[in-house]
C-alpha cells in the first residue's frame, strides 16, 4: 500500500512523558478528519509517521499524567463494565436463574459483583488491577 | 707358505697358494675351501636350481601385499585366509577388552530419563517437559486442535492497516458502526466480550465494523 500524505492535523496531544506517542486528528484524503494514534514504532507505513511527527513539531498539548490516568481509568472501567454486563447481570437480573442458585452461590455472585464494583478503589487503580475471580457458578 | 684363515667364502684368498709353495700344503687349502663352503651354505641338502637371473633379480622381490596379488584393505583391518590360498582383509570383532558399553534399557519418571548401560552405571538426563495431565494440552489424532482460546493481543507492530481485532472502546459515548477511534482508545479482547487482554493497539485509526453493547466489538484498522 502506498504512503498517504497527510498535510493537515489538529488537536495533537502527547500520550507519554517522552513525547513519543500522540493522539491527533488527521485530515485523511479518503476519510476526512479521523482520530489517529501516532507512534514512531508503528511499522505500518500507510501514513508516514515520521513525516506526520515532523509536521506536528512542537504544536501539541503536553503530556498530562492526570489525563493519562483518566484514559487508563476509563479503559479499566470499560473492562469492568463488560464483565458486569456479561457475567453478572444475566444471572442477577433473571429471577429464575437467580432462584436456581444455592444461598452460597448467591453470596459468591454478590461478592464477585461487589469486587468488580470496587475495582476503582483498589490500591493500584488504574494501572495495576487485580481482577476478581468469577465464582464457579457463573 | 701362505694359508689364510677364515670361516666363510669371503675369507678365502684367491691368490693362495703361491706357485712356490710345496705340494705338501695342498691339503690345508682343500680343507679350508670345504670348510668355508659348508659353513656358508649349511642347509643346502639338495640342488639349488635358481638361475643366475633369478638370483640376481632383486627388483622382483615383493615388498608389499599388492606385489603378492592381495588387494589392500581398510585401515585397521587384518589379513585373513580361507585356508584355500585366498586372502582378504577383515575387521576384527570387538574383543574382550573392547569398551562396548551399549545401552540395554531405560525408564522415564517425571522429567528425568534414566538409561541403563551394559558394563557401566546408569545415566540420567533431566529437564524433559512434564507429562501431559490435561486433555486441553492435546490435539486429537486428526491433527486439528480440539479446543483453544482465540488469539491473544496482537503486537503493535502486527496491527497493520487492514488488521481486524476484537476490542473494547473507551470512547464515551460508544461509536456507532462505521465510526472511527484512535488505537489508544481500544483494549484488545479475546472475542468473548469479557476476557479482555488489557493491552491497546496504540497505533493508527480503527473503524468499528460491528458493535455489541458492553462486549468486544469488531474493529478494522483503516489508517
Amino acid at each position: 500500500m502506498s504512503t498517504i500524505e497527510i498535510t493537515q492535523y489538529r488537536n495533537a496531544s502527547s500520550l507519554n512523558a517522552e513525547n513519543t506517542q500522540f493522539n491527533v486528528e488527521i485530515n485523511h484524503p479518503s476519510y476526512g478528519w479521523i482520530p489517529y494514534t501516532l507512534d514512531p514504532s508503528d511499522t505500518d507505513m500507510t501514513i508516514d509517521n515520521t513525516e506526520l511527527l515532523s509536521l506536528i513539531g512542537s504544536d501539541f498539548a503536553p503530556f498530562s499524567q492526570a489525563d493519562h490516568d483518566a484514559r487508563t481509568a476509563a479503559m479499566v472501567r470499560v473492562q469492568r463494565d463488560s464483565k458486569l454486563t456479561n457475567e453478572v447481570d444475566p444471572v442477577v437480573s433473571n429471577p429464575l436463574r437467580w432462584a436456581d442458585l444455592s444461598a452460597q452461590e448467591q453470596a459468591d455472585v454478590s461478592a464477585y459483583r461487589l469486587a468488580l464494583l470496587d475495582v476503582p478503589q483498589q490500591q493500584g487503580f488504574p494501572h495495576t488491577i487485580s481482577w476478581p475471580t468469577p465464582p464457579a457458578c457463573l | 707358505m701362505a694359508l689364510e684363515s677364515g670361516t666363510y667364502i669371503d675369507s678365502l684368498n684367491a691368490s693362495n697358494p703361491a706357485s712356490t709353495d710345496g705340494l705338501g700344503q695342498a691339503d690345508d687349502h682343500i680343507r679350508l675351501i670345504k670348510s668355508a663352503i659348508k659353513a656358508t651354505f649349511p642347509n643346502l641338502d639338495g640342488p639349488v636350481t635358481a638361475s643366475v637371473a633369478n638370483l640376481n633379480n632383486t627388483t622382483a622381490i615383493p615388498s608389499t601385499l599388492t606385489d603378492l596379488g592381495i588387494t589392500d584393505g581398510s585401515n585397521g583391518q587384518v589379513l585373513s585366509t580361507d585356508g584355500s590360498g585366498n586372502f582378504s582383509f577383515i575387521a576384527l570383532p570387538a574383543g574382550a577388552t573392547d569398551t562396548n558399553n551399549y545401552v540395554n534399557g531405560g525408564s522415564f519418571s517425571g522429567t528425568t530419563l534414566t538409561l541403563t548401560r551394559d558394563g557401566l552405571s546408569s545415566i540420567s538426563i533431566s529437564g524433559f517437559p512434564q507429562a501431559i495431565t490435561n486433555n486441553n494440552q492435546l490435539t486429537n489424532g486428526a491433527g486439528y486442535i480440539t479446543a483453544a482460546s482465540l488469539p491473544a493481543a496482537q503486537s503493535t507492530n502486527a496491527a497493520a492497516v487492514g488488521t481486524y481485532t476484537f476490542a473494547l472502546s473507551s470512547v464515551v459515548p460508544s461509536p456507532i458502526p462505521g465510526g472511527t477511534v484512535s488505537g489508544s482508545q481500544l483494549t484488545y479482547s479475546d472475542g468473548s466480550g469479557t476476557n479482555n487482554v488489557g493491552t491497546s493497539p496504540s497505533v493508527g485509526t480503527w473503524r468499528l465494523m460491528a458493535h455489541y453493547v458492553n462486549r468486544a466489538s469488531l474493529f478494522v484498522r483503516v489508517s
